[in-house]
């Protein structure tokens, strides 16, 4: 099997991890068994990362061992191919505010024990900061009109120096009227100021108007 | 001198403005410390604050990350950017385990057991309400698609009876109860035209309607318990509207906290949403009333004023809905009828 980026696989034109805990489904992904080992297909159409790789993503920047900030994790769907690839030395802290997504996301960080469930506001990051500490790589995935702000306050407090962010912006949560493309340039700006961007996609038919930016902390 | 006090799931670190530690208390008892960390992410000083604080020495001027009562905070502070930079590596330095993966297993089950709290303490009766409304309008939905079926089915046995009841549910409850049809007249005109079919083909037909009947009359009992329900929970609320409505427009919000911060535009619009997207991309005329029509205030009235009526109501359901989650009782509900009578009254007058 042949390793595109850190533990990312590519199999056909489908991307794929390598599951730290086989046999147990997370959604109803597809698996693949290779001798002993079982890799997970990551669907595009469930997860705003796996759809981002299949645009063309360069690189997620996250590694083995990495702690991970994600912020709308909601059932944890993309988180669980991201507990893949960080492994049981890696942590990824699931921020997610609604009680209903973050039951399903216990049942998943259950058997994924690097998957720290944390019931919060992402706006309020002075709530839940106790609860986690500096990571690597900040993930955003939250249908929020501030997402954009929300996005950097949290970078400024816990990304480290030099990490990585990856938003997924959707549009029609800022301006339902607005054109999506005029929406993109305008959240661009706000993440220019912060970051340098590496990487814009749009996650065209696998996601209606959204955006997808990959960030370096300036 | 300034003190900045930061809170870790292993104990609580104190810097000065120089980034130099000050001092610290470590959760030693692990058995405690969860109890320990959940009381300190509160606004009241906890017992463990205080030591550090005594420990740190009164002179000093004592900054928190999160508020606390009596106290500065600022957020984030640099004792919290310290501490968080390698919290596995401190935890393990100041003794509080062995290695990183003891740490995080501690933070795994910490985390889960404080969100389990939340997820329990996020089930309100208010969620109950909710999903009572949306079984009774989905029961109601597929009781009558079921009946398109039961209609044509028992049409091929009685067709006359099925011509003659319009009404779905009565219709089900009467084949339920007595599905034979009645003919011994010898007289062809008022024979049924429908087939013979033998008893046991009937009698299927029968469970079927029974089935439906049931769901019809399930529907009924949820409306009873939906009423009462929503009445303790928006007692100001159903004094204006019905218990039903009311109960509707909760379940379109979502909850009874994210209800009562919605501006009342937005409650006189809930519910219609594709009108209301339409006008704002200028392809239409703005919406009157999306679910408050259907109040008997507003669908009532001469079309004339309905938009001015559900305005009206709007603005003191908007009110009705922010007594019903902060005061929890019937408080000013009677006032705001009043006030909405009035000015209705004004309104026709």
């Amino acid at each position: 099997m042949k390793s595109l980026m850190d533990g990312i696989y590519r199999l056909g034109k489908d991307f794929a991890t390598l599951s730290m805990v086989p046999k147990t489904k997370v959604y109803d992904e597809k698996t693949l068994q290779k001798g002993k080992d079982e890799y997970r297909l990551w669907d595009p159409k469930k997860s705003k990362l796996g759809a981002a790789l299949r645009m063309g993503l360069k690189e997620t920047g996250i590694f083995e061992g990495a702690k991970v900030l994600y912020l709308g994790v909601a059932s944890g769907t993309t988180a669980s191919h991201i507990s893949d690839i960080v492994g049981p030395s890696g942590a990824i802290y699931g921020v997610e505010f609604s009680a209903r997504s973050i039951r399903d996301l216990l049942s998943v960080s259950k058997k994924r024990t690097n998957i720290i469930p944390v019931l919060a506001d992402a706006r309020m990051p002075q709530l839940f900061a106790p609860r986690v500490e500096k990571v690597h790589i900040l993930y955003q995935d939250i249908a929020q009109k501030d997402q954009s702000e929300i996005f950097i306050r949290n970078a400024d407090t816990f990304l480290k120096k030099g990490g990585v962010a990856m938003i997924a912006i959707k549009a029609r949560s800022i301006d339902v009227t607005e054109n999506p493309n005029k929406i993109f340039a305008q959240e661009k700006q706000k993440l220019l100021k912060k970051f340098n961007i590496i990487q814009q996609i749009n996650l065209g038919y696998f996601e209606k108007d959204h955006a997808f930016f990959l960030c370096r902390l300036k | 001198m300034d003190a900045y006090i930061s809170l870790t799931p292993i104990g609580l670190f104190a810097h000065d403005k120089n980034g130099s530690q000050l001092d610290s208390i470590i959760f030693s008892d692990r058995k405690k410390s969860k109890d320990a960390f959940i009381k300190a992410m509160g606004r009241k000083v906890t017992a463990e604050e205080k030591d550090l604080i005594k420990k740190i020495g009164t002179k000093a001027d004592i900054i928190f990350e999160q508020s606390k009562e009596g106290y500065r905070d600022e957020f984030p502070n640099i004792s919290g950017n310290i501490v968080r930079e390698n919290l596995p590596k401190l935890a393990v330095s100041v003794g509080f385990c062995k290695n990183a993966s003891e740490y995080y297993s501690y933070l795994h089950e910490l985390n889960t057991s404080m969100t389990r709290d939340a997820i329990k303490a996020a089930a309100t009766e208010d969620r109950l309400v909710i999903h009572a409304i949306n079984t009774a309008d989905e029961l109601e939905s597929t009781a009558n698609t079921l009946s398109i079926r039961l209609k044509e089915w028992y049409a091929l046995y009685y067709p006359e009876l099925v011509e003659d009841v319009r009404s779905n549910e009565k219709l089900a409850s009467m084949i339920a109860q007595n599905a034979i049809r009645n003919d011994t007249s010898e007289n062809n005109t008022q024979k049924s035209m429908g087939g013979d079919y033998s008893e046991s083909d009937v009698s299927e037909m029968q469970r079927f309607a029974a089935m439906i009947d049931k769901m019809y009359s399930h529907r009924k009992a949820l409306e009873a318990y939906i009423k009462e329900k929503s009445g303790q929970i928006m007692p100001n609320a159903c004094l204006l509207i019905s218990p039903m409505l009311a109960a509707r427009i909760l379940a379109d919000a979502g909850s009874l906290e994210k209800i009562s911060k919605m501006p009342s535009s937005r409650i006189q619009v809930m519910g219609a949403e594709k009108a209301l997207f339409r006008h704002m991309q200028g392809q239409g005329p703005s919406p009157k009333h999306g679910l408050i029509f259907q109040s008997p205030l507003v669908n009532q009235a001469q079309k004339k004023i309905r938009g001015k009526i559900s305005r009206i109501l709007a603005s003191k359901l908007s009110i009705a809905f922010k007594m019903d989650y902060f005061d929890k009782k019937l408080t000013g509900g009677n006032k705001l009828k009043e006030d909405l009578d009035k000015r209705l009254n004004n309104l026709k007058g």
